[in-house]
């Protein structure tokens, strides 16, 4: 009996252990570029290229990972603001009834038009600016990512939050202290699609 | 294996307690923690536009300490927590509320005499007939600040509990307050 007990356990150990790592290699994430072509393909698997939204977020499962957990789209249908999400661990595109009435019309882009490909290259951008002021941190992932339709010039804006690792425990002018190891810096992007940090990095700043 | 988890356990008890040593502003035998506190953990020379002692609402006892200071063009606060000791990240304050302050150091701060004009406050109350002799009056916050001159004064609030009303599950403490001045000559007014 006992050795069932064992065998069970054992092979349940390893199967988690092989489940856990054959998931490493198309982990979504904007911190790779496998990781980008693995989002892409989740987006035009569940989403319709030619789809007008206003907005998309990418949400990361939890503070520790950088694996996206959820992508949420928004856009107008009958007058209404609907959400729609995909979420990783139901494996499904959810549909929730849309509730909040919109006053105006917003201006949208078909999701083809939202390039995934920058998300990558801000992140990394993000991660320059950060280490150009301070050696303190490592271990960057993004907590949430946001694309959305400027509602003046109809461009698409991004705006990110970053996670990160404290390396020691000295004090720190930088990021927003989460916990003792972990911080928080945000950046977004201006009308020329430039990228600067709007929180954690302005100590010094006039 | 019971005994010694009951052990752990009352050795646990043990340790917060001990940690719990309540540090009330108004009682004169608390300076001297107070001052060694400071000495220990934070930098006496440093130049700083207020010294802020806050306590936990209506128990007195000294929860933590900060100030704010100029580096480099921008301006932060720090605080020091009394149970945790632990001293916060600097945190950037509006450069706007700086404008025209003057700074003192910590160790210009007279501590020693928070606890006599915490007396002196009562004293105060007591000849204007508000001091009322079943209530307790907590000094529940005290700042150290700068005049125009650079002149060092404070600020400290007394709490006093009124009652507690409840309207279904909210329970609502009301409490009065009396906020004294103490000029940079010393000498004590009340400000409502």
């Amino acid at each position: 009996m006992k050795t069932i007990f064992y065998r069970t356990i054992c092979s349940l150990f390893l199967l988690t252990l092989f489940i856990s790592c054959s998931s490493n290699g198309n982990r979504p994430t904007f911190t790779t570029s496998a990781g980008i072509e693995t989002l892409k393909d989740k987006l035009s698997d569940t989403f319709d290229k030619d789809k007008q939204i206003s907005q998309i977020i990418f949400f990361s499962k939890n503070s520790t990972m950088d694996a996206i957990e959820q992508i949420s789209i928004f856009f107008p249908e009958n007058n209404k603001n609907t959400m729609w999400f995909y979420n990783y661990a139901t494996g499904q595109l959810h549909k929730p009834e849309a509730k909040e009435i919109l006053k105006s019309v917003p201006k949208t882009n078909a999701i083809s038009a939202f390039n995934i490909n920058e998300c990558h290259v801000y992140f990394k951008e993000a991660i320059a600016l950060i280490e150009n002021e301070t050696d303190e941190f490592s271990n960057y992932r993004v907590e949430s990512y946001h694309m959305s339709t400027d509602q003046t010039s109809g461009k698409i804006m991004h705006s990110f939050t970053l996670n990160t690792d404290k390396k020691t425990m000295k004090r720190t002018f930088y990021g927003e202290k989460v916990n003792d190891h972990l911080y928080r810096f945000e950046f977004e992007t201006n009308e020329d699609g430039k990228l600067i940090a709007t929180h954690g990095l302005d100590a010094f700043e006039e | 294996m019971k005994n010694t988890f009951t052990f752990l356990l009352i050795l646990l008890l043990c340790a917060s307690c001990n940690s719990t040593d309540s540090l009330d502003l108004k009682n004169e035998e608390n300076i001297e923690t107070l001052e060694a506190i400071i000495a220990e953990n934070l930098n006496s020379d440093k130049d700083v536009y207020s010294l802020n002692f806050s306590a936990e609402k209506l128990t007195g006892e000294l929860e933590d300490i900060s100030y704010d200071y100029l580096l480099k063009g921008s301006y932060f606060s720090e605080t020091y927590d009394i149970s945790s000791k632990v001293l916060s990240d600097p945190s950037k304050k509006n450069k706007f509320a700086y404008k025209n302050k003057k700074t003192f150091k910590i160790k210009d701060a007279p501590i020693s005499i928070i606890a006599t004009k915490y007396q002196e406050a009562l004293k105060i109350l007591e000849e204007q007939g508000l001091l009322e002799e079943d209530k307790d009056y907590h000094l529940d916050y005290w700042v150290f600040r700068t005049d125009k001159k650079g002149m060092i004064y404070a600020d400290f609030d007394l709490n006093y509990y009124m009652n507690t009303t409840t309207s279904g599950r909210m329970r609502r403490t009301n409490y009065g307050q009396y906020q004294f001045i103490m000029n940079p000559d010393k000498s004590l007014n009340l400000k409502n």
